[in-house]
């Protein structure tokens, strides 16, 4: 038996390299662009200092009392503020709102991708895919999800699936993030199970 | 541990990013409806009512934030003055007094107050944007560099494809002497002749 071409076992481990370098970098992209598309719309739609935010309501209010100094038994200007004062009420209702609405949003798009997760985990535990397609299985995977089990229990407290982990061959055991109860201003959190 | 994918991102908005977020707006609902109904509630309208909250005071949190019931649509109990009270008789105000609405009016101004919770939050939430931009602009950057070796690298040895780093490095260095080069010589031709070359 003939051993084996340095070359050829250089250039394995080269592709071997290449693709978990691949998988972080994917990873890590994901994860980003979720979280920055998440606060970036939220921070569009408070618009922090445009005309009809929180900032611009507060500010109106106050100014309105100081006109009030001037004017204290000014009837319609007390009616201004009180109207003012309406008015800022609805906007922090609005931006609490937004948030919760983000948060339903984003939880509804993690039950996607867990059940995503799910499937292509089966798919890869299957094993019938071919070498490419396997590693396009975990090169998806990971756009998905990424786990560091070197160092910890962590990755079963921190995400639970039903099924085997492909990366260690045991059960990852997921817990889903809390949410909050209510109104979504609650202190109360509690656990959602994602199945 | 949980290091990435678009799980993790997901989990990471869940469970930190839109939990401080709505514990901001609470705590900025809270600040302004607590610093309003205390100086609101040491006033006296025009009605000659006293201890009116301005706000509900039980609504501390967003989706509860509220004019008070006692005062919404009657201005008249809005309290600019400061009661003037004789023992045992009725609060009454003086005429010209707007004590109370001029400390109602520098809320805005005060320290740790409505004003600064606001700018705090409004900051950390810009921050985070351009933050998370930068990165995630970054990841991109470096997921399609390595993409993209990838792809070239089934096609060539090893000692190739280390030859062909080596090489577009050199290269990359010298483009960079030659930027600088080019930007030292503008400089000097700027200071000597005293031209704009824009």
């Amino acid at each position: 038996m003939f051993p084996a071409d340095p070359d050829d076992e250089l250039s394995r481990l080269w592709q071997h390299l290449l693709v978990a370098a691949t998988s972080r970098e994917r990873a890590r992209s994901a994860s980003l662009d979720v979280q920055a598309s998440v606060v970036q719309s939220i921070e569009s739609s408070f618009d922090p200092l445009g005309i009809g935010s929180t900032a611009d309501r507060l500010t109106r209010l106050w100014n309105r009392f100081d006109e009030l100094t001037t004017r204290p038994a000014d009837e319609a200007l007390r009616q201004c503020i009180l109207d003012d004062a309406e008015a800022l009420t609805a906007v922090v209702r609005r931006d609490g709102a937004t948030v919760q609405k983000a948060r339903e949003h984003e939880l509804a798009r993690l039950r996607q991708r867990i059940a995503r997760i799910n499937r292509l985990v089966d798919e890869r535990r299957a094993g019938t895919a071919k070498k490419a397609a396997a590693e396009r299985l975990d090169l998806d995977l990971a756009r998905l999800i990424a786990v560091d089990l070197s160092g910890s229990d962590d990755a079963r407290t921190l995400l639970c699936f039903e099924h085997p982990s492909v990366l260690e061959g045991a059960p990852l055991s997921v817990r889903a993030p809390d949410t909050e109860r209510g109104g979504g201003f609650g202190p109360e959190r509690t656990p959602i199970s994602v199945q | 541990m949980l290091i990435g994918g678009a799980a993790h991102g997901s989990i990471v908005v869940l469970n930190e990013t839109l939990p401080a977020l709505a514990s901001w707006l609470r705590r900025l609902t809270q600040v302004i409806v607590e610093s309003t109904d205390q100086l609101h509630q040491s006033g006296v309208g025009l009605d000659s009512s006293t201890n009116v909250a301005f706000f509900e005071p039980d609504g501390l949190t967003p989706p509860t934030f509220r004019l008070a019931s006692g005062i919404a649509g009657r201005g008249r109990r809005l309290a600019a003055a400061e009661p003037t009270q004789a023992r045992g008789q009725t609060p009454v105000r003086a005429t010209l007094d707007a004590s109370v609405a001029m400390a109602l009016a520098r809320l805005g101004s005060q320290i740790n107050g409505p004003w600064t919770v606001l700018v705090e939050g409004i900051t950390d939430l810009g921050v985070q944007v351009a933050e998370l931009d930068a990165k995630a602009d970054a990841a991109r950057v470096a997921l399609r560099r390595v993409e993209r070796t990838r792809q070239d690298g089934s096609a060539t040895t090893l000692n190739r494809k280390l030859a062909d780093l080596l090489a577009t490095q050199e290269a990359l260095d010298a483009a960079a002497r030659m930027d600088a080069t080019i930007s030292g010589v503008v400089d000097s031709v700027e200071v000597s002749t005293g031209l704009d070359p824009a």
